[in-house]
């Protein structure tokens, strides 16, 4: 198993109630040059996010008695720590579950068991988008809104991008991607905005030739262009 | 015995595998107890996390394993669930692991 190291240690905190799981996942990251703490469950998890700075969560979507969703509704909803990364593991990956992972705020949804590759990688991967700058949500004739980090909109798949459930759209909203995220993501021509999923990549600004797929006249309208610069 | 299930794991996790065995030991030993007065919910849990560490630790077959025992109290197959207790425990007794880089 080759592991390179991380450049510098990154603190990674993993919610899991599975023992084994903790020691493999230990072994990995800090084989890789990462700092690891762990947490059992919901209540463990939200201490430890509140009494040490985490770069990223690495959370079982099953834990104990819980589910840990309740740990991502609460990242998402603060302000302090809403950007922090969120890669959802799981034994029960069917549709429903991974979906719902996204539609609530992860930003990367991995099925047990882990690989050990493709879990550093997708680490690696977050760890970088979230270094990236803001991304701006403008308005023409209201006051902006800032979204302060990468974390606030989340990719889907190699098209697709899904808000996170706690931006709303204002009037005329404006959305400004940068050529170094869209690199970063790996997206492909603008080409559909649905009712929360924008597909967007190669710089300019889309207008009318923005397609709108299966949302309402409404949410529609609050969609003056994308931008992308 | 000709019919040990002889299974090359990475070298790398050649220290953390001994807990990871005990832990099966455990397993096994807390699925008798459940498996006398069938608490599923017990026994699915086990399952399920077999389900998810197994194939990490690169016993993929243990995994199914897993799997499987986690469906079978899904379905409530009280025979499913023996039988695939059962594979568990003749999986671990029969199981010869050497490392390799």
């Amino acid at each position: 198993m080759q592991i390179s190291k991380a450049k510098s240690k990154k603190e990674i905190l993993v919610i899991d109630d599975d023992s084994d799981t903790q020691l493999w996942l230990k072994k990995i990251l800090e084989g890789a040059g990462y700092h690891c703490r762990f947490a059992a469950n919901v209540d463990e998890g939200i201490q430890q996010v509140k009494e040490h700075a985490s770069h990223l969560i690495i959370l079982d979507y099953r834990l104990e008695n819980e589910i840990g969703f309740e740990v991502v509704e609460f990242l998402r909803n603060s302000s302090h720590y809403k950007s922090i990364p969120i890669v959802m593991i799981s034994a029960s990956a069917n549709k429903k579950v991974v979906l719902n992972a996204f539609i609530i705020g992860a930003n990367e949804f991995l099925a047990k068991p882990l690989n050990p590759a493709l879990l550093l990688q997708t680490i690696k991967k977050h760890l970088k988008l979230n270094e990236l700058p803001s991304i701006k949500f403008e308005e023409d004739n209201a006051p902006s809104v800032q979204v302060k980090s990468i974390g606030d909109l989340i990719k889907i798949n190699e098209l697709g991008f899904i808000l996170q459930s706690s931006i709303k759209l204002a009037p005329k909203t404006k959305l400004i991607f940068t050529s170094q995220y869209l690199k970063t993501m790996g997206a492909s021509p603008c080409e559909t905005v649905t009712n929360d999923v924008a597909s967007v990549a190669k710089p300019g600004t889309y207008r009318n030739e923005v397609k709108f797929k299966g949302m309402d006249e409404a949410t529609a309208k609050r969609i003056r262009n994308i931008k992308i610069t | 015995m000709s019919n040990e299930i002889h299974v090359t794991i990475d070298k790398d996790l050649e220290d953390i595998m001994p807990m990871f065995l005990e832990n099966r030991q455990k397993d096994l030993n807390a699925l008798k107890g459940h498996l006398e007065t069938m608490d599923i919910e017990s026994i699915q849990t086990i399952g399920h996390r077999l389900a998810g560490n197994a194939g990490s630790y690169g016993l993929d077959d243990l995994g199914h394993i897993g799997a499987a025992i986690e469906e079978s109290c899904i379905s409530k197959d009280e025979a499913g669930i023996r039988e695939n207790c059962q594979k568990y425990s003749e999986f671990m007794s029969l199981l010869k692991i050497s490392y390799a880089d």
